[in-house]
């Protein structure tokens, strides 16, 4: 919060120191993650991890997880921040590879005709990291026991305008 | 309880002589008497620079006393006479007038020409406790020439010594001043005056000034000592009834006009007429040096003692300045005379020390001076010690030797008399001062203790509207204390009541006594210095008696307390002075102090008093008053009352509020708190059990703000949960407040047995402060960006990648010790989209709740927000609308060391959009309508939560 006074920014610090602990501690965890180079050569990271930290989960149970944009770059990224369902492109594959389907709620939010109210335009100042909290099984129907990999992209666009797609590598929960 | 003395007229009547010439005195008229002089052309002009003789004449016109009614005679006429006074071009003479009773009192002037002419003046009134200066140039504009120069007696009706005055003649160009007090001529018991002179060097201007006051022709003899050549033999002359004449001391009493006047030496007067009828003073002036001084004349007669004191010895200037100081003694006895005499001053530390001066012998008829600067720079006196006492002593009969003890600056410019009197018979240890404070004018008081005992006293300043009281001041065996009020105005010092001298004050009336049955035993006088200007003037102006006990209290007058608690009871005593002024109250030191009942309150020597047990008590205190009567004649006498106020106090349960296990409920306790910040209150009570318990939580505080939020597609709600009424019906209390406010009482009532017992808690309760403000742009129908930079045709407020719908921007500042998060919370009010399919119905959807993320923003200075409705593809429809009304909260949540805390709304934005778009014959033809918006919406400060109970992302189009 650029205006705000020293203290509310230190507060804004904080907030972002908390954001890259979440982040690095996503890593130790259950995290791949997929990093495309811009022009300048350094780093926009998505990373995709497990939000409450478990990577067994019983079948039935919510599972959540946590998408963070972090931008290792020198200057800044922007992109369009409305909801989960439509701005990350989910892909959940069981373990025979196959794309699972959809919820009625995954649908309903994923379609591009669907209503939207909150549409930000959102920029990510360099070293500064973005969280959202995502329910897998809100949007997609995890109906069985079994191995899951579950990926994330979405598109950015860097300080020249150009759009860049960036890519989660993928990570794995256990449904039993 | 208090006691108090009812003021009677404590002054004994006086005789009908004294109204007699009272009466006398009323008549208005103008007399002109012959007269014998030495030398009837001779004035002050010639010390008075630029100020030409001017020889009084036979006729005056001046304004008559026709005011005074003679049946409104109700008190003693008094009067008070001047030797000299005298009117000039460079002189500034004016006569100040100073009541000290508390009834506005007429000042009656006659004045006389030199030749004794008489000029009764219409009365002046002064007011009560106050002094007046008059301008004497504009008081006898009227008069004529013969009264440019004479002498002066004031009348007036009072109390004796209830009106002082003083003549100041001030040359200011040269830094000149010349005062007198006007003296009682009453007071005066021989036919004799003496005088002792020390001059800077030998090339001084001087005059010596006789007058007779009285109404009978008188025969002056004067003898001089200190002249080369010597006087040969005494000159006689005759003064005619009032009249007053200036003589050269070496042309007139000498017979040498060219001779040399000593730098020491001293005049003696004798006359025929009865004691008092003869005033005399000496002027002495270097106008190139801006030296000026007065010298006194003392009846020898009316001492009784051989000792001479002096209060106010000056070692230093005001300024700090070193000054320099001597001693002129003059032996008018037969036989030599052994002197010696001390010097006392109290050293920063408080303790009193003593410069012993070495005896000298003073043959007979003979004057000697002695420095005193070598001698006080020998005893190594602080530098910060400025003042002190000084004590004279000798062993040849009471009345032989006579002293002037002076200090002055190195340039002459300064000079600070002091002066002398007989410790054994001094005036009342009481009086009243004029205090002037204007420019740079300084009036310091001084008070010195003459006796070998350690004595107390009290010094006020009484001022239009006010009182500011030093309360008891103790000061030791031959202490002097120097007391400067303005200094005091300055530090704005507050008095033992708590109250301070107004910063603009510069004028007012001082009043001190001794206290207790204790009379003569203090001296005291008054000096008003101005630096500036290069003067000082000295006035000692005495009550009749000290002042005297008036009323006495406790304080505080009642007290309910719990056990434990202790309470200083202090005893209070109000004074009046012997003209019934009363002064500042002040505490006094009881004797005694007891109670009815140790089983509920015990008291301690000081009056300090511990609750013990339930029930009620009075505290009482027993000390004696003084009570002063004034006996004709002068003298005073005392008796005692017995005084013995009560207090009562109440001990009862005690009743306390607590917060996290402390007591807060302490007068001295701010607790400092954060809106949002859980306060979780209970009571206890002591000594009692209580019921009907009430708690009064002033403020906008709810009982709590839940908020429940995963992520945007699960459940979320926000819910206010106010403070019930029979919450605050409990012995202990959780809520939290919205709005801040300092301070902020909290109160906890209770009944115990059949009485209510109530505690309260101070808050300061601190909120952030923030702007919020916002921009907007356009509703627009067409292509926009999606997230994934894939393009949709949408009915849209605004763009993310061009202008986005409604820009917000914010700042906020938290108070000091306050920390917390900011954060940005958008609900939807009511959003209702429609869509019209190529077939099939129309489509809605309506919906309230929270817009999408919880919070929209932490911390952030911009949010922004561009709704939109896709159509995808637009082929598909034939029109498309939305009308969406939000509002837009910041936030704060205070972070607590302990506890919880939630969040609280600061301020927030309403804002909406609407618009419909409408499909031609084309999928490519579509046009926009019925567009609304709120543009640059206001923000507004708010204490309402947003709440809801969905998300507007849980909606469907039906």
């Amino acid at each position: 919060m650029r205006k705000m006074n020293s203290k509310v920014s230190v507060f804004a610090l904080l907030g972002l120191l908390a954001s890259l602990a979440i982040a690095l501690f996503a890593q130790s965890v259950d995290r791949v993650s997929l990093n495309d180079e811009d022009k300048t050569g350094k780093l926009v990271e998505l990373t995709v991890g497990i939000a409450n930290d478990k990577e067994n989960v019983a079948l039935g149970e919510d599972v959540r997880i946590s998408v963070v944009l972090f931008n290792r770059t020198d200057h800044e990224i922007s992109f369009i921040s409305s909801y989960a369902a439509r701005d990350y492109l989910i892909e959940v594959r069981d373990g025979s590879n196959q794309l699972l389907p959809l919820t009625e709620n995954g649908i309903r939010l994923s379609a591009r005709s669907a209503p939207v109210w909150r549409n930000r335009a959102q920029r990510l100042l360099p070293g500064a990291s973005f969280e959202t909290g995502i329910s897998v099984t809100d949007l997609f129907r995890i109906d069985e026991p079994g191995k899951y990999s579950i990926t994330v992209s979405r598109a950015i666009t860097n300080d020249n305008g150009q759009s860049i797609r960036l890519n989660s590598k993928a990570m794995t929960i256990n449904v039993n | 309880m208090s006691a108090f003395i009812p003021r009677p007229f404590r002054n004994v009547p006086r005789s009908f002589l004294v109204l007699f010439i009272a009466l006398a005195s009323f008549s208005s008229s103008v007399h002109s008497q012959e007269r014998g002089r030495v030398n009837p052309s001779r004035t002050m002009a010639s010390i008075f620079p630029g100020l030409e003789s001017e020889r009084g004449c036979c006729s005056a016109k001046g304004a008559r006393n026709d005011l005074i009614e003679l049946s409104n005679v109700q008190n003693p006429t008094y009067g008070v006479s001047a030797t000299y006074y005298k009117l000039g071009p460079n002189l500034t003479t004016t006569l100040m007038l100073n009541n000290k009773g508390p009834e506005p009192i007429l000042a009656m002037p006659r004045i006389y020409s030199l030749s004794g002419t008489r000029l009764d003046l219409a009365p002046i009134s002064v007011p009560a406790t106050s002094y007046l200066e008059v301008d004497m140039n504009v008081m006898l504009a009227a008069a004529g020439p013969d009264f440019r120069e004479g002498s002066l007696k004031i009348n007036y009706q009072g109390g004796e010594y209830q009106m002082g005055a003083q003549v100041k003649m001030v040359n200011e160009q040269n830094g000149l001043i010349w005062a007198e007090q006007l003296v009682y001529t009453s007071k005066f018991v021989s036919n004799k005056l003496e005088s002792v002179w020390w001059l800077p060097n030998e090339n001084m201007e001087t005059r010596l000034v006789v007058s007779n006051t009285s109404y009978s022709s008188v025969t002056v003899t004067l003898s001089v000592d200190g002249t080369t050549p010597q006087q040969s033999a005494p000159v006689q002359i005759t003064l005619a009834r009032s009249e007053t004449r200036v003589l050269d001391i070496m042309a007139d009493l000498v017979g040498s006009p060219n001779g040399t006047l000593h730098i020491k030496g001293g005049v003696s007067i004798t006359h025929t007429g009865n004691p008092g009828a003869v005033l005399a003073r000496m002027f002495i002036a270097k106008p190139s040096h801006g030296y000026s001084a007065a010298v006194p004349f003392i009846d020898p007669e009316n001492t009784v003692s051989q000792r001479w004191h002096g209060n106010g010895f000056r070692f230093r200037n005001v300024n700090g300045a070193k000054l320099e100081s001597g001693i002129a003694v003059r032996n008018i006895g037969s036989s030599v005379s052994r002197v010696k005499g001390k010097i006392i001053y109290t050293q920063p530390n408080g303790d009193v020390s003593l410069i012993h001066l070495p005896e000298r012998q003073i043959p007979a008829g003979s004057t000697r001076t002695f420095d005193l600067g070598t001698i006080i720079d020998n005893a190594s006196v602080p530098a910060s010690v400025k003042i002190g006492g000084i004590e004279i002593e000798y062993d040849t009969p009471k009345g032989s030797i006579i002293t002037l003890v002076q200090s002055g600056s190195s340039n002459g410019e300064h000079i600070f008399q002091v002066p002398m009197f007989d410790p054994q018979n001094m005036p009342s240890s009481a009086g009243g001062f004029p205090w002037k404070a204007d420019s740079d004018f300084r009036t310091i008081v001084y008070i010195k203790n003459e006796t070998d005992q350690p004595r107390k006293f009290t010094a006020d300043l009484l001022f239009e509207g006010g009182k500011y009281g030093t309360g008891l001041i103790s000061i030791k065996p031959g202490e002097t204390k120097a007391i400067d009020f303005r200094q005091i105005r300055d530090d704005q010092t507050p008095d033992v009541n708590g109250n301070t001298i107004p910063l603009y004050l510069e004028q007012g009336q001082i009043a001190w006594s001794v206290a207790g049955n204790a009379n003569k035993t203090l001296s005291g006088r008054s000096e008003q210095i101005s630096l500036s200007r290069g003067i000082a003037s000295t006035y000692s102006c005495a009550n009749c008696c000290p002042n005297s006990f008036f009323a006495a209290w406790l304080e505080p007058d009642a007290v309910a307390n719990s056990i434990g608690g202790i309470t200083p009871f202090l005893a209070m005593q109000q004074d009046t002075t012997c003209f019934g002024t009363e002064t500042t109250p002040y505490q006094v030191f009881a004797d005694f102090w007891d109670t009815t009942n140790q089983n509920v309150a015990e008291v301690e020597f000081d009056g300090t008093t511990t609750a013990v047990g339930i029930g009620q008590a009075e505290i009482q205190a027993f000390w004696n008053g003084t009570v002063w009567y004034n006996l004709e004649g002068g003298f005073c006498d005392s008796y005692n009352v017995p005084n013995s106020p009560t207090a009562p106090i109440e001990v009862v349960p005690l009743v306390e509020i607590l917060r996290n296990g402390q007591v807060i409920s302490n007068p001295s306790i701010t607790t400092n708190v954060s809106v949002g910040e859980r306060i979780d209150l209970s009571s206890r009570i002591t000594d009692g059990t209580g019921s009907n318990s009430q708690w009064s939580i002033p403020g906008t505080r709810i009982s709590n703000y839940t908020v429940t939020y995963t992520n945007e597609t699960g459940p979320t709600s926000a819910i206010v949960t106010e403070l019930a009424p029979e919450s605050l019906n409990q012995t202990t209390v959780q809520f939290y407040w919205i709005d801040g406010a300092n301070p902020r009482i909290v109160e906890y009532s209770v009944n115990i047995g059949n009485q209510t017992f109530t505690a309260q808690a101070k808050f300061n309760v601190r909120r952030p402060t923030v702007t919020l403000s916002s921009t907007t742009a356009d509703v627009g129908l067409g292509s926009v960006t999606l997230p994934d930079n894939s393009s949709v045709f949408a009915l849209h407020y605004g763009s993310p990648t061009a202008t986005p719908g409604i820009t917000f921007s914010a700042s906020a500042t938290l108070p000091p010790g306050v920390a917390g998060q900011i954060v940005w919370v958008q609900v939807v009010n009511l959003s209702t989209r429609k869509r019209k399919p190529n077939l099939g119905n129309e489509q809605v959807l309506q919906g309230a709740g929270l817009d999408t993320l919880f919070p929209m923003g932490i911390d952030t200075a911009s949010e922004n927000d561009s709704p939109l409705q896709p159509l995808d593809p637009s082929c598909d429809y034939t029109s498309v609308s939305a009308n969406d009304s939000f509002s837009t909260f910041l936030m704060f949540k205070p972070q607590v060391a302990s506890g919880q805390s939630i969040y609280v709304p600061l301020r927030h934005i309403s804002w909406s959009w609407a618009g419909t778009g409408t499909r031609g014959s084309n999928c490519t033809s579509w046009t926009l309508s019925n567009v609304s918006r709120t543009v640059n919406p206001q923000s507004m400060d708010t204490l309402e939560h947003p709440e809801w109970v969905a998300n507007i992302t849980q909606f469907e189009f039906r």
